[in-house]
């Protein structure tokens, strides 16, 4: 076997090691701005090792289709393991996030060293992967989660969050009216609520919610009948790197509609 | 249109693409009677969910059955444009059989709803997202029935064939993704949740994206592609419907029956 990949087997072995000793990553140190820090930081060190040492084995190895031919597989069998046994929280483990990493240094290297005829669409699919990943992993360390539990006419500043902790927010909702419609056989067919916060009104429904600022959006996530009328769910979703995964999708679904239209590369033939 | 008039939509359209796939192989010359018949299996089952889609007021996207529907459709269609790129005689009648199973499975098992359609999949993102990934299953269904053909007759003809079905497929698998995650943030906050469905989504664009890569990279060891086709079409089944055999996804927000 190629020292390489054996390089790839250490490199996976030492997460595996972090792993047992540590535990689970703790996503509350990778906040920002230590997690932009650390993307800025992996993308200037690549690209100048890429520029000094741009022909060395190993660089080149890590650019290389061999070694996306091991992370694409490693990557699916840490998916197998999270879609298997999603108690072990997989995802904020070492070794998937390791993965994560192989996955994104081969990207990198990939798109500052592509010098292919299919340029534009090449970008496309790959660029937007990587802002899809960066932001995701590193941005769920930013993301949060909190609900609001309100009656009609009631005006809260309350939030909880997945622990069911109290959190104060820095602004009121005063929910004005909330309206449910049923099928026959009692299914709820919509439901909508009228909410205010922060000077504005806003009604929201399923599918259809507030986005209050740039980073946060406020959701209807359900309701539940008591006898003083019905009590609605809101929730609040706190997500600074929204856009930049946006963006990652967009750039990445054009990559893939270029992909249907243009077919397979020419390159390859039987 | 209701379900009631299925079996006759659903007999008719296995009867006219069987009598295309079949007189594709007795008499591979004749291409216009052979499209025809083709064309009108399709048209009729296009007929029924046009009809259906009308009766219900709203697309038939909702439950199994009715993506079964979509399934069928689709890889008739598909069938019927890789026969008519790429002339293999016998993928007519490959496809006709796949589409014919799941048409006997709704018809022994019809999986009947009335109009109810939950909050959740009151969205603009619910016809693109689940049509995409019908055309994309459809798509796959053909290059995994060219693998098969290949591994049986260890012949690497079809690596031709299977590298373009695959980068359309991906390519549509990425976008009903795309389509999904935009979607998955504005009904439940997140773009990516790692849902079960989703999860094996990743997995399943995964083996395919190995196949895309491996093919790029010159490899060219036929037998190893085809297998890699094979089993990502598995897994691509395990994405449509076996994860919810699993008990890890019990809690998983793409279960389509809807209980009343």
């Amino acid at each position: 076997m190629s020292r390489y990949y054996i390089i790839i087997c250490i490199y996976f072995l030492v997460a595996g090691i972090i792993q047992i000793i540590f535990g689970n990553m703790d996503l509350a140190f990778m906040a920002f701005p230590v997690n932009a820090a650390v993307a800025a930081f992996i993308a200037v060190l690549l690209f100048i090792l890429n520029r000094e040492y741009g022909k060395s084995k190993v660089i080149s190895f890590l650019a290389s289709l061999k070694t996306t031919a091991v992370a694409i597989p490693v990557f699916a069998a840490c998916c197998l393991v999270i879609a298997l046994f999603p108690k072990f929280n997989f995802t904020t483990s070492y070794i998937f996030n390791a993965s994560l990493l192989l996955i994104s240094v081969n990207l990198f290297l990939s798109i500052i060293r592509y010098k292919g005829r299919f340029g534009f669409r090449f970008m496309m699919n790959h660029v937007g992967i990587i802002m899809i990943i960066t932001a995701l992993s590193l941005g769920s360390a930013d993301l949060k989660k909190l609900k609001v539990i309100i009656y009609e006419g009631q005006t809260v500043d309350m939030a909880y969050d997945g622990n069911g902790t109290p959190c104060k927010l820095d602004y009121e909702i005063s929910l004005a009216r909330f309206e449910a419609s049923f099928y026959e056989d009692g299914t709820p067919s919509s439901y909508s609520a009228r909410i205010s916060a922060g000077g504005r009104e806003k009604i929201l429904e399923v599918n259809s919610p507030w986005a209050k600022s740039w980073k946060e959006d406020i959701y209807i996530s359900g309701y539940e009948p008591y006898p003083d009328g019905l009590c609605c769910f809101l929730e609040i979703v706190i997500q600074p790197w929204k856009y930049m995964i946006l963006a990652g999708f967009i750039i990445f679904a054009i990559g893939s509609v270029m992909m249907i239209f243009g077919g397979k590369y020419g390159r390859q033939r039987t | 249109m209701s379900w009631d008039s299925f079996h006759f939509y659903a007999i008719t359209s296995i009867l006219l693409s069987t009598a295309g796939a079949v007189l594709s192989l007795v008499s591979p010359g004749r291409g216009k009677p052979i499209r025809t018949l083709a064309l009108a299996g399709i048209a009729v089952m296009a007929a029924f969910i046009a009809g259906l889609w009308i009766s219900l007021g709203r697309p038939p996207l909702k439950t199994m059955g009715e993506t079964r529907l979509w399934y069928s459709f689709f890889v008739l269609v598909t069938g019927y444009a890789v026969y008519t790129r790429w002339n293999f005689r016998w993928i007519l009648l490959l496809t006709t059989v796949l589409a014919s199973v799941f048409n006997i499975i709704n018809m022994a098992r019809p999986e009947i709803h009335d109009q109810t359609l939950v909050p959740a999949l009151q969205s603009f993102w619910f016809i693109p997202h689940v049509t995409i990934y019908m055309v994309a299953y459809g798509i796959l269904a053909c290059s995994f029935i060219l693998a098969l053909a290949g591994l049986i007759r260890n012949d690497m003809q079809y690596l031709e064939s299977t590298d373009t079905l695959v980068y359309i497929g991906t390519a549509m698998l990425f976008l009903g993704l795309t389509t999904g995650a935009i979607w998955a943030k504005q009904a439940w906050g997140n773009f990516w949740e790692w849902d079960p469905k989703e999860t094996w989504a990743a997995v399943t664009c995964s083996g395919y994206l190995l196949y895309i890569h491996l093919r790029l990279s010159g490899k060219k060891n036929a037998r190893t592609m085809y297998w890699i086709i094979v089993i990502s079409f598995l897994l691509l089944q395990m994405c449509w419907y076996g994860y919810q055999y699993i008990p890890a996804s019990e809690n998983s927000m793409h279960m389509y029956n809807i209980s009343k």
